[in-house]
């Protein structure tokens, strides 16, 4: 795995990080017309795009691809609030999968699953700290551990299909 | 960059392959859920009355229950419809008496010449935020 800073490489991450706020900027209404049982339930595709370029390009490639994501998706969308809570919860989510991802015995699915896992505490200790409200971690955690093993599953599973189909 | 695309006739490289440390994770996960779900069941315990003697750990009560109860040998906690009261107290300026039926977590009844406190514990909706002797 090649880490040279090339200029081809400098473009695809730029897609890279350019396909994530599509992706993250779609999915809200996609999730919102699906007859789901939790409103607002996100899949978080956006975090496909930053497990494909860790495993394709490595940890710097995808802690640039989060960051920049993240810092041009909280100044495009959304509240300062929300804002604060994905950066926590993104930041978390990368660092961890840097840390697993080459763990033997672990595959995209799990480093993903992982990773969704870490986005809801980072989250939720955001939340907990601007609200002052440790209760948060008791009353709402669980359910969100619950789901962030689909929703990381899912992304786990899109990006290994990537990752064996896609060349670049 | 040359990775060879996937061959579907090798097995490893099928999509969705899944390692026993992903299942590991998952359980981790799913261990840390339950855990977290069962602090929260502790601390969600429905209000209760606490009542302290002195330095002495509290006792508790539900509010849920009616009853009465004799603390210490010195008065009468009541318990009735959820509101907490004292009666009979052998102090001089019964004050605590006096105060009446404290219904809100953060309320509390005081009986200064017997050290005895009366509050209310747990996570039921309090009507005011702050309550300032």
């Amino acid at each position: 795995m090649s880490t040279k800073p090339t200029v081809r490489r400098v473009a695809v991450s730029a897609m890279f990080v350019a396909a994530a706020l599509i992706v993250s900027w779609l999915e809200r209404p996609l999730m919102a017309a699906l007859p789901l049982p939790i409103p607002g339930f996100k899949l978080g595709l956006a975090n496909v795009i930053v497990l494909f370029a860790l495993y394709r390009f490595g940890i710097a490639n995808a802690l640039t691809v989060q960051f920049l994501r993240l810092a041009l998706g909280a100044l495009l969308f959304g509240s300062p609030i929300s804002a604060l809570l994905s950066i926590s919860g993104g930041t978390l989510a990368v660092l961890v999968s840097c840390v697993v991802f080459r763990l033997p015995h672990v595959s995209p699915v799990g480093t993903s699953i992982l990773a969704a896992a870490m986005h809801m505490v980072g989250q939720i200790a955001a939340a907990a700290i601007v609200l002052a409200e440790p209760l948060l971690f008791t009353a709402y955690l669980p359910y969100l551990l619950l789901l962030s093993v689909v929703s990381g599953g899912i992304c786990g599973v899109v990006a290994q299909i990537l990752l064996t189909r896609l060349p670049c | 960059m040359n990775r060879v695309i996937a061959d579907p006739s090798k097995r490893s490289d099928k999509k969705g392959r899944l390692k026993s440390g992903d299942l590991f994770i998952v359980c981790l996960i799913l261990l840390a859920a339950v855990v977290l779900f069962l602090l929260g069941l502790r601390g969600e315990a429905a209000a209760h009355v606490e009542v302290t003697v002195g330095s002495a750990p509290a006792e508790a009560f539900p509010l849920a229950k009616d009853g009465s109860y004799l603390i210490d040998g010195h008065l009468t906690v009541v318990i009735e419809s959820g509101s907490v009261r004292i009666e009979d107290a052998d102090c001089p300026d019964r004050f605590c008496v006096r105060t009446g039926a404290i219904r809100s977590s953060g309320q509390m009844l005081v009986c200064l010449p017997n050290q005895i406190v009366v509050r209310i514990v747990g996570t039921g909706e309090t009507e005011v935020d702050a309550v300032v002797y």
